[in-house]
């Protein structure tokens, strides 16, 4: 099936996540599509910061969705359907990390363009050669440090700081409060301000 | 306000997530404490560091993804799901309701007086013509004794001073294998 962007759900042109969701349950799998195309951004974005690696994030992706899909019955609170497919996604990519499970299954070259990933971090898009080999070197330290970080400081960092998700959101991926979230994210910045201190 | 929370405070004036108040309080030992002031710089670009550009994600293509992804959906949707998990609790569930059968077909063919009878050893058969299954009809109501003379001994002692069998409808009559 294909999704279409946008309209495709119903007459509603733009249906909350509750409502999709609630469509999804009753079997309406164009529903389902729709938090498709609004979610997967994102879910890339958070398991390639986990993981490091495009190919491995594309894979968990597409895993965290089949798996939201046939558990979508046990989503006790519709709404908060974000939260909980980023807890799918965030669970499946550290697993994944643990067990470096074999190797992707999706057809790359249909879904990345240009040259793939090395899987490393840069901090600009700068062209100039200099900047650009900072860049990558503190891109790198960057990772470095964010590996050290207990995970949830580091996936609290990812969500809200990286990827500038709400923190109610990110308090429904990490099972916690908002004003958790806030203290995993100060810890963690707090953190990689003392391991990055030369590079700031 | 320590050190500690100072900067807390300061992470969450970057956020924009500070009252008034509070940003205000912020500001004032910003323009008053330049340690301050390079915390908060320090804090700025590690966010700004943290913001990594989007080149690789940019060359994604999400169309193709999200239909990627909607078509394995759609196998998933259309293919029943017999899991090993699913199949291991059905014959969970199927081999539970054999044993509980089993125990209800022994504990059936067990004899009456294994049914909780206070005697157990005095049990017998009561035959009942099927016409006489109601309150008028008492006579034909047959009681076959134990035939065991010591249990049968056993019995009458007990029945000599209450009665064993009442009839339900009978008032003032009770019946004995004595009799």
């Amino acid at each position: 099936m294909k999704p279409e962007v946008s309209g495709s759900a119903a007459e509603d042109p733009s249906p909350t996540d509750g409502e999709l969701v609630r469509r999804a349950q009753q079997g309406n799998q164009r529903a389902f599509d729709e938090l498709i195309v609004r979610y997967q951004r994102q879910a890339v974005a958070v398991s390639y910061r986990l993981l490091g690696n495009v190919h491995d994030a594309l894979e968990v992706t597409q895993n965290a969705f089949l798996k939201g899909f046939t558990s979508l019955g046990s989503l006790q609170n519709p709404d908060s359907f974000a939260g909980w497919l980023m807890r799918i996604v965030s669970n499946l990519s550290l697993n994944f990390r643990r067990g470096r499970a074999t190797r992707s299954t999706m057809p790359l070259d249909e879904l990345v363009e240009g040259p793939q990933s090395d899987g490393g971090w840069r901090i600009s898009d700068s062209s100039d050669p200099v900047h650009e080999l900072e860049s990558r070197e503190m891109g790198e330290k960057l990772r470095e440090a964010m590996g050290q970080l207990p995970e949830k400081q580091r996936l609290a960092l990812i969500m809200f700081t990286m990827e500038q998700m709400p923190q109610k959101q990110v308090a429904d991926a990490l099972e916690c409060s908002v004003e958790a979230v806030k203290w995993h994210v100060f810890q963690g910045r707090k953190k990689l301000r003392e391991l990055m201190k030369d590079y700031l | 306000m320590d050190l500690n929370d100072f900067e807390f405070l300061l992470t969450q004036y970057l956020d924009g997530t500070l009252s008034a108040d509070q940003r205000q309080s912020v500001e004032q030992r910003l323009n008053a404490d330049p340690q301050a002031k390079t915390l908060l710089e320090q804090y700025r670009k590690l966010d700004q560091a943290l913001a990594m550009d989007s080149t690789t994600l940019e060359a994604i293509r999400w169309d193709r993804l999200s239909a990627h992804i909607s078509d394995k959906v759609d196998e998933r949707n259309s293919t029943p799901i017999f899991s090993f998990s699913w199949l291991s609790s059905a014959a969970a569930v199927a081999a539970m309701l054999l044993v509980v059968v089993g125990i209800w077909k022994v504990y059936l063919q067990q004899p009456a007086a294994h049914l909780g009878s206070p005697h157990p050893e005095v049990a017998m058969d009561v035959n009942v013509p099927e016409a006489a299954q109601t309150t008028d009809v008492v006579s034909d109501i047959s009681i076959a004794a134990p035939q065991d003379p010591a249990v049968l001994a056993k019995y009458q002692t007990l029945s000599a001073d209450k009665p064993v069998i009442t009839l339900v409808g009978l008032s003032n009559n009770s019946m004995s294998p004595a009799r």
